[in-house]
């Protein structure tokens, strides 16, 4: 059984459509990486398969499940998880709180009124083991505004993995980080995502090619080709593709 | 039943077409600036009070009109430039410094003119009635009719026949690329203040006959009603506006006459609806 | 010890506080104890709005109709129904509000930010318009612009006297807080603080970010409906000026004094404005809106936070570290 199934997706805006006929299968444990140039609808196509957007036509399945009406926040307690292209934090919440309402999420005690957040010992057990994983721990009282752009970037996909999802989606996640930033994000995703399943978008090829077992190549609204990272650096279709842009197929 | 039909079908207009001065303004500014100005009440009373002031003295209806305006407009100038602009894409607290206005400026009227209404002014070439179907029906309540009439067309040929108009349509769409394209905002900004502002304080001093006087007071009233016809009508287009305002001046109109009890709150009920059925209002844009 | 000695020194301030309020009938004049209580009273309406405001970042300005509701409904059972059981109308009051707050909420907040500002407007407007209604069977009941008068003190099974009311108000105010401060510190309060940060974010997280708004928003007009039973056994009469655009607009002067946010703020920008206009009235009452729309546009500009933050701050340097939750 797949994890996460897109059967015929399709997304249009009006007359713009955006993608159509997309169809493609997660299995269990899978890290998938989708690239494509910029315009592609690698984002949008998160969106949809979130649910922060719908589709215009064509199934999500989440194991197997129809998905495809479900509201974003109702798939998430299915086990989808994903981050963000530009950080999207509780800005002036400190660290701690933020990750605290990530691990919440999907839990039934968000809806405690009475009782005091930080009292929940395993959930606070569970944030500073996140934290402490990428050293953030000191910093957990610090406002999320205050923190360096490299460290919201952490953050941001600490968020999406607090509540140990099934399936996680990373939207360009090493987007505006400088090279060392990038390779210690790319360390800790590797770290953290060892069982999971992972579809995430890409311009960054050195992501690529050290996380990714599968790569998707989206062009023009379509699945150009797929296939493992190498095979995929030395296809022709993609070559032309991304002649004239400057994301170079190199491995790391 | 027909005899007060028609009396109170042209009331409803009229009152309408006075709505209409008063909200379009309002319009204008929430479509441009995204904010609500909440003290455009207190600003159409001043202009009306003063406007009336000088109507009385002077004896000419057209000075005490040019006069109230100019005071309303000032004020929506002096409230932008002073203190709005510094508030930079802050609305929830450029809307607390209108909020705070309406306090201001109406305990200021009531300080100047004191709680006793001003009486409205109707130049003697129209205090005469006309006779209409056997009915005689003032004429000033004609003459607020057409010259609502002729200013809503003025505006509506500057919004779809001038590049001003062009500047401020698009600059509801996308302030952002307005003035990416060169055109500056803020005295954009400052002009439709000042504008919508002048216009509601010409409207005052119109059409004040209708209410027969006018007191620092009512300026809350006519901010909740003008609150309502834009949000009927849809914001930022003359004709949304015009629209809004004629349902809500025959509703009104008509409701006091047959529903009294309900007098006070129909036009609120009204706007619920509409903010629920579409939030856009009748001609609005997609929110 | 270490622990102990740290939570007295965060909570002296309070503690202080509260000594003087409880001791405050024996030293001070009764109109100053009179005042302690109208501040009291609006602080928790404040309180009740700034759950909406400071926390879920909902733009209500129909706040005064909850408060109406809950004064209203007291005052008319009371007057015209003859219950004057405390628990009984109070019970009911804040009931009837919550109802209603049910229909405004699931209407309003299908829209959001100005539309949500103006459509909570009218509502507010609403209320005020069925309480002004002079004309047939509502305006009997409603007592249209005189509003309702003669309504007593609680009856609560034994007697309240004008000094026993000031202890009374106390204890359920004090009650109201710390009901609030723990949903402030609770999971759900800490949802409804991500709400206003970043909504998009807290649903991808799966939380039903409408649910938490129509829930705040219930709790909010009950909490709201609660002070206006008070008020209206403080006060005992009601009427429609109470209950509309410029009595929300001074909670929402209170709000920016306080500091929003932070559910004491509504206590310090509650006192602050009262005793204002306590002090403004005795030397030119005419003149007091004049002062609050001059406060309020000075506050947007001065008071970023509000005031209470300042001395929150001050405290937590003077004792070193861990300030009290906010």
């Amino acid at each position: 059984m797949a994890v996460l199934r897109a059967e015929n997706l399709a997304k249009s805006y009006g007359g713009l459509r955006v993608f159509s006929d997309l169809s493609f299968a997660l299995e269990a444990g899978e890290k998938v990486a989708l690239i494509g140039p910029n315009g592609a609808g690698k984002t949008t196509l998160m969106n949809v398969l979130t649910g922060m957007t719908p589709a215009s036509a064509g199934r999500v399945s989440l194991f197997d499940a129809d998905i495809s009406d479900m509201p974003s926040h109702r798939r998430a307690a299915f086990g989808l998880a994903r981050s963000f292209q530009l950080n999207s934090l509780f800005n002036r919440l400190s660290l701690l709180h933020n990750v605290m309402l990530a691990i919440q999420g999907v839990q039934g005690v968000r809806y405690r009124m009475f009782r005091a957040m930080m009292a929940a010992g395993p959930n606070v057990a569970r944030a500073r083991a996140l934290l402490e994983s990428v050293g953030l721990w000191g910093e957990r009282d610090t406002t999320v505004a205050a923190l360096s752009h490299g460290q919201q970037r952490q953050v941001e996909i600490i968020m999406a993995l607090a509540s140990d999802p099934k399936m996680l989606l990373l939207d360009e996640p090493s987007a505006g980080l400088t090279k060392g930033e990038s390779d210690a994000l790319i360390a800790m995703i590797r770290n953290l995502t060892k069982g999971t399943t992972v579809l995430f978008s890409a311009h960054d090829m050195d992501l690529v090619f050290t996380l990714a077992d599968r790569v998707i190549v989206l062009y023009n609204g379509q699945i150009v080709a797929e296939g493992p990272p190498r095979d995929i650096q030395t296809d022709a279709r993609v070559r032309e593709i991304y002649l004239g842009s400057d994301v170079e197929l190199s491995d790391a | 039943m027909f005899d007060t039909f028609l009396p109170n079908l042209l009331n409803g207009i009229a009152y309408g077409m006075v709505l209409f001065l008063i909200a379009a303004g309002l319009s204008l500014i929430l479509g441009v600036m995204g904010i609500v100005n909440l003290a455009h009440g207190a600003v159409f009373v001043a202009g009306g009070l003063l406007g009336l002031n000088v109507a009385h003295w002077t004896n000419s209806f057209l000075l005490g009109t040019l006069a109230g305006a100019a005071l309303s407009g000032g004020i929506g100038v002096l409230i932008e430039r002073a203190f709005l602009s510094r508030l930079y894409k802050q609305d929830l607290q450029q809307i607390l410094v209108t909020f705070g206005f309406v306090y201001i400026i109406g305990n200021l009227l009531l300080w100047i003119w004191g709680p006793v209404p001003k009486a409205a002014f109707v130049p003697s070439y129209l205090s005469g009635s006309v006779v209409v179907g056997g009915l005689s029906i003032p004429a000033h309540r004609f003459a607020v009719i057409a010259i609502g009439a002729v200013i809503c067309l003025v505006l509506w040929w500057l919004q779809d026949r001038t590049r001003i108009g062009a500047i401020i349509r698009a600059g509801m769409d996308d302030a952002e690329m307005v003035s990416g394209l060169g055109i500056n905002l803020a005295p954009l900004n400052t002009a439709v203040f000042f504008f919508g502002s002048f216009v509601a304080g010409a409207g005052a001093v119109i059409g004040a006959q209708l209410f027969g006087s006018l007191t620092f007071d009512d300026g809350f009233e006519m901010l909740l009603v003008s609150i309502t016809v834009i949000v009927i009508g849809g914001v930022g287009n003359v004709q949304g506006t015009l629209a809004g305002a004629l349902v809500i001046g025959l509703i009104d109109t008509f409701g006091r006459v047959h529903f009294p009890e309900f007098a006070q709150y129909t036009i609120y009920l009204a706007l619920i609806v509409i903010l629920l059925a579409k939030p856009s209002g009748l001609f609005g844009r997609k929110l | 010890m270490q622990a102990n000695d740290n939570f007295v020194l965060r909570w002296l301030p309070f503690l202080g506080l509260a000594a003087i309020l409880v001791a405050l009938p024996t030293f001070a004049d009764p109109a100053i104890a009179s005042l302690v209580v109208k501040i009291l009273i609006f602080g928790l309406l404040v309180m009740s709005l700034d759950l909406l405001v400071g926390y879920a970042g909902l733009w209500s300005f129909g706040h005064a109709g909850f408060f109406g509701i809950g004064a209203y409904a007291t005052a008319i059972l009371a007057t015209k129904l003859n219950v004057t059981n405390f628990w009984l109308s109070a019970s009911a009051s804040v009931l009837v509000a919550a109802l209603v707050a049910c229909v405004f909420g699931f209407f309003a907040l299908r829209v959001s930010h100005i539309y949500f500002l103006l459509i909570t407007l009218a509502m507010g407007q609403l209320v005020f318009g069925v309480v002004s209604t002079s004309v047939g069977r509502v305006g009997e009941i409603t007592g249209g612009s005189d509003g309702l008068t003669g309504v007593p003190y609680p009856h609560v099974g034994f007697e309240i006297t004008s000094d026993s009311f000031y202890y009374f108000v106390l204890i359920s105010v004090a009650i109201c807080t710390f009901i609030m401060m723990r949903v402030a510190d609770s999971p759900f309060g800490y949802g409804l603080r991500g709400i206003r940060e970043n909504e998009p974010r807290l649903l991808a997280l799966g939380y039903n970010t409408w649910l938490f708004k129509f829930i705040a928003f219930v709790i909010s007009g009950a909490f709201a409906a609660l002070a206006g039973v008070l008020f209206v056994h403080f006060n005992g009469f009601i009427s429609p000026a109470s209950v509309g655009l410029e009595t929300t607009g001074i909670l929402w002067l209170m709000i920016i004094i306080g500091g929003s946010g932070t559910l004491w703020g509504a206590f310090v920008g509650s006192a602050v404005v009262l005793s204002l206009q306590y002090f403004v009235s005795s030397i030119t009452p005419e003149r007091w809106p004049l002062i609050v729309g001059a406060c309020f546009i000075a506050s947007v500009f001065l008071f970023r936070d509000g005031i209470y933050p300042y001395f929150r701050t001050a405290w937590v340097r003077a004792i070193g570290h861990g300030g009290p939750a906010s």
